[in-house]
């Protein structure tokens, strides 16, 4: 491996007892990559030291603000679609009453649950249509 | 008061903090901010230097956490778990920034950060903030878990799920191009 890869690794992992070697016989060798070695050390020093920053003092007043008025807020949305929920629930169940009791009497009465039934209204036959037809023709 | 009941809950772990909140204290889960923010606030003032955002990209990590407390099965520390909440949201404003045309005090161009007027305007942690911010997210992303967080390096890679061997090349490569922007104000060093 590139000697300098390894001094770079040499920072964030353990290395193999050769690598260990390999690397202190070239620090011994070297001048160069001695003074890399510091320079880096230095380096991650520096950058530790100089980003260390911490939030505004009220920082954590301001996340349980925010977590409580987003529950609120949510809360609100629930209790009005629930009630919307509830009232059209109602609405729905005595529709689909009205309908199966409707349906149910017609099919009683008449025999069949055809739509034209469920209205009321009455069957016409192909021979009135047929008049109808006539009568037109008739215009034309 | 409130600081009275705080030091009861102090030494408690923070799996026991998470079940506590869970069932709704509010004095557990300020513990767990107070423990883990300053880990947060380097990671995200890391990422997005320092700025408003910043401050609403930790609040929000902590939020999140609080919205999804029971998906928190204590397999990785806590700490980790609210690190890669952090990365996360830290990359995905980048990317925002990226897609706005506004472009921030904080981006600076190489051109002026290697004239060398610059050290004397301002100071050598703003500088250091200016020159990680110029990094991709990827390269500043394990150079802020590694040296700023002082995760190990195979947390590191834990949090990003990335090999052991990525995050080293990566580390190697961040390094070799940060000190690069930094070597005009070397002397400040």
């Amino acid at each position: 491996m590139n000697i300098k890869k390894l001094l770079y690794e040499s920072f964030d992992r353990n290395l193999s007892k050769s690598e260990a070697n390999k690397l202190k016989n070239s620090l011994i060798k070297s001048e160069s990559l001695k003074k890399e070695q510091s320079e880096l050390s230095t380096f991650r020093e520096v950058i530790f030291q100089n980003t260390q920053k911490d939030f505004s003092p009220d920082f954590e007043f301001e996340v349980l603000r925010k977590i409580n008025s987003r529950t609120t807020r949510g809360s609100y949305q629930d209790i009005f679609f629930n009630s919307l929920n509830t009232t059209f629930r109602r609405l729905a169940y005595a529709v689909l009453i009205f309908i199966i009791l409707t349906l149910s009497y017609n099919f009683e009465k008449n025999g069949n649950i055809s739509f034209r039934s469920a209205l009321g209204v009455k069957q016409q036959n192909s021979s009135l249509a047929e008049d109808f037809k006539n009568l037109f023709s008739i215009y034309n | 008061m409130l600081s009275n009941i705080k030091i009861g809950f102090e030494h408690l772990s923070d799996m026991d903090l998470v079940l506590k909140s869970i069932s709704g204290d509010q004095t557990a889960f300020s513990i767990i901010v107070q423990r883990h923010k300053s880990k947060i606030a380097a990671t995200v003032f890391g990422m997005l230097g320092e700025s408003m955002e910043a401050e609403d990209i930790g609040h929000e990590v902590f939020i999140r956490f609080y919205n999804s407390l029971e998906n928190f099965r204590g397999e990785s520390s806590l700490s980790t778990y609210l690190t890669r909440i952090a990365i996360n949201l830290s990359l995905n404003e980048i990317k925002r920034r990226k897609r706005n045309i506004f472009k921030s005090f904080i981006n600076l161009s190489p051109k002026e950060l290697s004239s060398g007027n610059t050290v004397h305007n301002f100071e050598l942690k703003e500088m250091i903030d200016k020159c990680i911010s110029k990094l991709s997210p990827k390269l500043r992303t394990v150079i802020i878990l590694r040296l700023v967080d002082q995760y190990s390096t195979e947390e590191t890679a834990e949090i990003l799920n990335l090999p052991i061997g990525t995050v080293l090349s990566r580390l190697a490569r961040g390094q070799k191009l940060l000190k690069q922007l930094l070597t005009p104000f070397r002397y400040d060093i």
